[in-house]
């Protein structure tokens, strides 16, 4: 394994892009060979030396400078403009509460799931819209696919090797998505957690899959009971072991309708953390809470979120009635949802 | 697969890292079993616990073990913290198990 220093690549691109496949460099898909020029504009671009730690990545524990995050970034396909977005996510995912090691090594299979927010999103072509969660987008596909190269090359994350992964699932290639502010009828989610409307934050959490919503009705109660029903479904991550946050994404046309009915963000997460809930005989039958089945289990509702507060709610996606919640990788005092404003760092000059 | 210097070639920058050096050794092994104290570090997972129950009754069998110390973990996901660290210190060799 060469770490450090230039190493000399076949000239023809085709054979360069191969010659990166052969070193085992790549998620399976092509990757733009990282020259030293594009790597020191992307260095640039972040403002920090090319030397600066930025921290360690588990799960093998490999030494992730500005460097080495812009030579995985260039071959991820980022602008250099997208630097600053992407290390304010790994930031975020470097908080020892996101539990970066669990997250990347467990059976679990999750996947670091971004969240921007803010104005610099639209600035930098970061998709809000029709099909967040889809390709489409450079920006939303290239720094959530920088994430997954870093945990691979500078973090080990092998599967079948030190990632456990069992079946992992496609966020895992990529999964960045933009909050759509332009369509949503409330605070933003940047607000919400106390930062300025012109301030651009990422948020990190550790994530399933999206899981989708169909939901055609008009009313606001009948819509959140169809997504409180799907969000407490049994096996699902959120109802194993311990109560955590959540992550749920309304379409504009969802909250729309659910805002017209007069409900704020905190409404619709109170619901949200009182309606998602299982009896909890149904859970301790199959052993996903520990204790044996007691006398008043079978009506004492099991919730899946600690507090309303557990449940990140945001407007994303484009026109139609589809929404989505995202089950969290792990539970309250496991793992927790990491918020890291862009170009905070005062020494970084971004 | 890199090119030889008579080809020409593009300089490439390589995207992997080194880990950190480890700086933990491994501790002596021991010549015997007897008189001395296991310790049994629960991760948490579920089964965990009774797999090394059957461990130590195994190992209790065949040795004469100057006693046993039983701490469980929050969680099976991250290291174990200081205080069960204090707590298996008084352990002479420790088990520990992921029971999924």
């Amino acid at each position: 394994m060469s770490v450090e220093g230039e190493i000399v690549a076949p000239l023809h691109p085709v054979a360069a892009i191969e010659y990166c496949y052969a070193q085992g460099w790549t998620d399976g898909l092509p990757v733009v060979p990282p020259t030293e020029e594009r790597v020191a504009e992307m260095v640039a671009a972040s403002g920090r030396l090319a030397d600066e730690m930025v921290g360690i990545i588990p799960p093998r524990g490999g030494v992730a400078t500005v460097e080495k995050i812009a030579i995985n970034a260039v071959m991820a396909g980022c602008l250099p403009a997208y630097l600053p977005i992407l290390l304010a996510g790994l930031e975020a995912m470097l908080d020892p509460a996101f539990n970066l090691h669990g997250v990347a090594a467990s059976t679990k299979g999750s996947a670091p799931l971004l969240i921007v927010s803010g104005p610099l999103a639209d600035a930098l072509g970061f998709n809000s819209r029709d099909g967040v969660f889809g390709p489409g987008w450079r920006a939303n596909a290239t720094v959530g696919r920088a994430v997954r190269l870093i945990l691979r090359n500078i973090g080990g994350a092998l599967p079948g090797e030190l990632d456990r992964g069992t079946l992992g699932h496609p966020g895992r290639y990529s999964y960045c998505i933009a909050e759509n502010d332009a369509d949503s009828p409330w605070e933003p989610l940047r607000v919400e957690q106390g930062y300025a409307t012109e301030d651009t934050v990422v948020v990190a959490f550790g994530a399933d899959a999206p899981h989708q919503i169909l939901e055609h009705s008009r009313g606001a109660e009948q819509l959140l009971e169809t997504m409180a029903d799907s969000m407490a479904a049994l096996g699902n991550y959120g109802l194993v072991t311990r109560p955590g946050e959540f992550v749920v994404v309304l379409c504009p046309e969802h909250a729309a309708i659910v805002a017209a009915d007069g409900w704020s963000r905190a409404d619709v997460k109170r619901f949200l953390h009182e309606r998602a809930r299982r009896p909890l005989h149904l859970l301790k039958a199959r052993g996903h809470v520990e204790g044996a089945i007691a006398a008043g289990d079978e009506s004492r509702l099991e919730p899946i979120t600690t507090s309303p507060d557990d449940i990140l709610l945001l407007v994303a996606g484009g026109a139609g009635r589809f929404s989505a919640h995202i089950p969290r990788w792990a539970g309250s005092g496991v793992h927790h949802s990491v918020i890291k404003p862009v170009g905070a760092c005062a020494e970084c000059a971004i | 697969m890199a090119v030889t210097s008579a080809q020409p070639g593009i300089r490439l920058l390589s995207p992997l890292a080194a880990p950190r050096p480890a700086t933990a050794k491994a501790a002596p092994r021991l010549a015997t079993l007897d008189g001395k104290v296991l310790g049994l570090l629960n991760n948490s997972k579920p089964n965990a616990d009774r797999l090394l129950a059957r461990l130590h009754a195994r190992l209790a069998e065949r040795y004469a073990l100057a006693g046993v110390v039983q701490v469980r973990k929050d969680t099976s996901t991250r290291p174990a913290p200081v205080a069960i660290l204090a707590a298996l210190a008084g352990a002479d060799f420790v088990l520990t198990a992921v029971g999924d």
